[in-house]
């Protein structure tokens, strides 16, 4: 079961992704066969890599499949389980919305600083993370409503 | 210290997802201090991944899926079949060579077991091996990944502690080809006990097609290590060229990765990739704290007031992380430890470049322990064998990482001397 957000935030992981290989690349070849080595592309690189990471996470909620440590807490009996997962996942609301509002506040008093080559405000790169927060969250509420059984792969981890 | 530690290790219990966790113990601390803004809290986080060495982490993932998916793996297992096939125990081998080959092209364990078991497992069992023994020994072998270079360990390593990227992967070279080599020998201790056999050499017409068929792929290691070691790329932009050589090759030549497969495969490894970045985000934040409240200083103290020898202070950090590393998750012993030891190791004189493939090495049993092992879980899903059976199968195996474990600890030499030789002191 797919919601027009999952399809919305993937299609933009992918972008992102794509973007920053694309970025990269283009920046060994200007350095390497073009002789002009591009300044911005490192900044603009990582700049969508904390984008990618905070707005990532969002999957991780959604279908569950974050990183925990359940050694001790598969011993609960199922029903205490369930219970200690809900405290979990209110715990988590709360240091959201914490995340949120510092978040903002930092984006707006970084605002007014620039990277050194992109120009641009690095309040772009502050805002990554309440806006990722903001989706944290809702992926949370929303695999309430609707558990989604097949948990993303377990594949990629070092 | 106490509410850093004890809160973080609480809600961790609690199975609070770890990035949580310790962005949890962090804002607690700092209510309680109260003398801190807790918009630290957003900037430590932001500033955690805003990292050029990093970007590596996405892209050697991405190498690895694509590898998986454009059939890039099956010509691995092909041109093994060819090399080492006729030893008794052979395909036993072949997944040996195919993991350390593949480890030459991929940073991840867990992308490794999930490749090279996919087309491996049924390979074997085809040929008359137990289900248990070929899943066990997938897993073993696909621990070789993350110590040849490249790797995303190192990658996390190198980011935390600025040590060169470029010689952490020179350093794990030599131990990675000494896992290759003890697990052959484990696979032929086994083979021989119970009366495997090999099954026999390919013809040399058809051994030679399939040496053949794979130079493309055998191109790879090539572009990305030569990239690295000779300077003209970082390792970051190294990873991005094999990304775009992987999507060339599955895409073009081998014909077997889609459009739509591309973006389905782009949206996984982002989603995988944050899962691990967002962990290391917030331990921007938490090795902050604890490094202003002089935990890794605390920690030096302890260990020193034990002993002054290196090699008991490795043997203990060794235990101590093989003991973690069964209950924790490896990139979170990574982020919380790595910052906490680094104090110790200097002090004590141990160079860094060593202890990093030291550490790396250690984490990579802990993948195949349980109760918290990601490999174990892969292969037990994959292969549809119980946790009990896969680990008694993999104790050899283990134990035949244990040795190389010690091996590099105690013989430094085997890590740091292809680093001095090529970039020098």
């Amino acid at each position: 079961m797919q919601s027009v957000m999952d399809r919305v935030v993937g299609w933009a992981l992918a972008a992102c992704l794509a973007g920053m290989t694309c970025i990269v690349f283009v920046s060994v070849i200007f350095r390497y066969l073009l002789n002009s080595p591009l300044i911005w592309t490192e900044e603009l690189a990582s700049l969508l890599f904390a984008w990618l990471t905070f707005v990532g996470a969002y999957v991780g909620f959604r279908s569950r499949s974050h990183i925990s440590i359940d050694t001790l807490v598969i011993f609960l009996p199922a029903p205490a389980r369930r219970r200690l997962t809900r405290c979990v996942d209110v715990g988590v609301l709360l240091l959201l919305a914490l995340f949120v509002w510092q978040g903002i506040k930092l984006t707006a008093t970084t605002w007014s600083l620039e990277f050194p080559a992109m120009e641009i405000s690095r309040g772009f790169l502050y805002l990554s993370f309440p806006i990722g927060c903001i989706l944290m969250a809702i992926g949370i509420v929303q695999s309430w409503r609707r558990p989604r059984p097949e948990a993303a792969s377990q594949e990629g981890r070092p | 210290m106490m509410v850093l530690v004890g809160v973080l290790l609480l809600l961790m219990a609690l199975d609070f997802p770890v990035a949580f966790a310790m962005t949890g113990a962090s804002v607690v601390y700092l209510l309680l201090r109260g003398d801190i803004p807790l918009v630290v809290v957003a900037q430590r986080v932001t500033v955690g991944v805003d990292s050029f060495v990093l970007l590596a982490i996405p892209f050697f993932f991405l190498a690895g899926e694509l590898m998986n998916q454009g059939g890039i793996t099956k010509r691995l297992v092909d041109l093994a079949q060819a090399v080492v096939g006729g030893i008794r125990g052979g395909l036993g081998h072949v997944t040996v060579v195919t993991n350390m080959v593949m480890a030459g092209m991929s940073g991840s364990a867990v992308a490794d077991a999930t490749g090279t078991g996919a087309v491996l497992i049924p390979a074997m069992v085809e040929a008359g091996y137990p289900r248990v023994f070929s899943a066990a020994l997938v897993g073993a072998a696909s621990t070789i990944g993350p110590v040849i270079p490249p790797s995303i360990p190192f990658v996390i390593y190198g980011g935390i502690t600025g040590v060169s990227v470029g010689r952490l992967f020179l350093g794990g070279v030599v131990p990675g080809v000494l896992m290759g080599v003890f697990l052959m020998g484990a696979v032929y201790m086994v083979a021989k006990r119970r009366g495997y056999r090999a099954e026999g050499w390919l013809a040399a017409s058809e051994a030679l097609r399939n040496i053949w068929r794979a130079i493309p792929v055998m191109l790879f290691p090539v572009i990305i290590l030569g990239g690295i070691f000779s300077g003209i790329v970082t390792p970051t932009e190294a990873a991005v060229v094999a990304v775009v050589y992987a999507v060339f090759l599955s895409g073009l030549f081998y014909r077997e990765l889609s459009l739509p497969g591309l973006v389905r495969l782009l949206t996984m490894v982002a989603a995988n990739t944050a899962r691990i970045t967002f962990i290391i985000a917030s331990a921007g934040l938490y090795g902050w704290l604890l490094a202003r409240e002089g935990v890794p200083q605390m920690f030096t103290e302890f260990f020193l007031s034990i002993s002054q020898e290196p090699w008991v202070i490795l043997l203990m950090v060794n235990l101590l992380l093989l003991i973690l590393g069964c209950l924790m998750e490896t990139t979170a012993i990574l982020v919380i430890l790595t910052p906490v030891l680094m104090d110790l190791i200097t002090k004590v004189g141990i160079d860094p470049v060593h202890f990093g493939v030291v550490l790396t090495l250690n984490l990579m049993i802990g993948l195949l322990t349980p109760p918290v092992g990601m490999v174990l879980y892969v292969m037990v899903s994959l292969a549809k064998v119980s946790v009990t059976e896969f680990t008694r199968e993999c104790a050899i195996f283990m134990l035949a990482l244990v040795v190389v474990l010690g091996l590099i600890t105690y013989v430094p030499g085997l890590v740091t001397f292809l680093p001095i030789l090529v970039m020098g002191k």
